[in-house]
């Protein structure tokens, strides 16, 4: 079925075209949220919201860019929304601890373990997961695109609305503080002995 | 020690190589059409107070600007009798025929 033909159907509010578009897109969605929330009910949450977004603002997408375009950069945004409201709601019961409210602050996930990673990888994946969740956004964004779903770097710089240029330096830039992250981790890591990635988690 | 730190480095950054998309749980399309079924798109509502705030705000930007304007145009600025000022100015650095001696 052709794009605007399916957008069409979506439009008319046919549930079998809208499952056809989820049939398509829903793991690259859902492992694009993955990626950059690192967690697995935030990223269906955030999935979710990306399907009922799309659904609802069907008649918006104009097709300029391609359906694939258009949801990924639904998704992105809606997974720096979610970074930015948790790390907004972080620093306010963060405050309310101060004043000496009862709320718990909120705690991340101690490490991320991303079921797609080959099983010989998982502990370097899990350093470097935790080292790209303290990545600046775009870079976070682009690193995600590019590495974990795959894109390349012209599709990358269309779903953030920006030139293959900046994109190729954003993953450049995202690579060094990476590379600087982890030599901070394993210069610790082996000078210390002990120090764990619990540790490193904390620190970051 | 700076080898083995610079592999782990290589290592974690290599990690996500050959990895496999992760795949979104089959009951999700259920839990979006449900969602899709029982929520309604929340209209945005602005209340009279926030309307009147504002109306009040935009004109007291224009009235301060419009105080700043008039106020600007009355002030009026010293007139400098030309030939007065001029001469009393050579006088005061040019007093020998020299021009070159200050």
């Amino acid at each position: 079925m052709d794009e605007k033909e399916l957008i069409a159907k979506i439009i008319s509010g046919e549930e079998q075209a809208f499952r056809e578009l989820y049939r398509v897109f829903a793991d690259k969605v859902y492992n694009t949220c993955l990626g950059m929330l690192q967690q697995t009910e935030e990223a269906e949450d955030a999935t979710q919201e990306v399907f009922i977004e799309v659904f609802r603002s069907a008649s918006t997408f104009k097709g300029l860019s391609s359906l694939q375009t258009w949801l990924y950069r639904i998704a992105v945004n809606k997974c720096l929304d979610i970074q930015k409201k948790k790390k907004a709601s972080k620093r306010f019961a963060f405050i309310k601890s101060i004043w000496g409210a009862e709320e718990d602050l909120q705690v991340d996930q101690p490490h991320f373990d991303h079921p797609g990673v080959l099983l010989e990888n998982k502990e370097h994946a899990k350093v470097l997961f935790a080292a790209i969740k303290q990545l600046p956004e775009k870079q976070q964004a682009a690193f995600t695109l590019n590495k974990l779903e795959g894109l390349s770097y012209s599709e990358t710089a269309d779903v953030m609305q920006t030139t293959t240029a900046a994109v190729e330096s954003l993953i450049f830039r995202a690579n060094e503080n990476l590379r600087h992250s982890l030599s901070e981790y394993y210069k610790d890591n082996i000078s210390g002995g002990a120090s764990s990635l619990q540790a490193f988690l904390l620190i970051l | 020690m700076k080898h083995f730190s610079d592999q782990n480095i290589e290592k974690a950054l290599q990690s996500l190589n050959g990895m496999k998309r992760a795949e979104a749980s089959p009951f999700l399309f259920g839990k979006i059409l449900h969602k899709l079924s029982t929520q309604v798109p929340e209209p945005v509502y602005y209340s009279g107070k926030i309307i009147l705030q504002f109306a009040m705000m935009i004109a007291l930007i224009i009235s301060l600007n419009f105080i700043t304007l008039k106020s600007h145009k009355q002030i009026k600025q010293p007139e400098i009798t030309d030939e007065s000022a001029i001469s009393q100015v050579a006088q005061e650095y040019f007093e020998s025929d020299n021009l070159y001696i200050y």
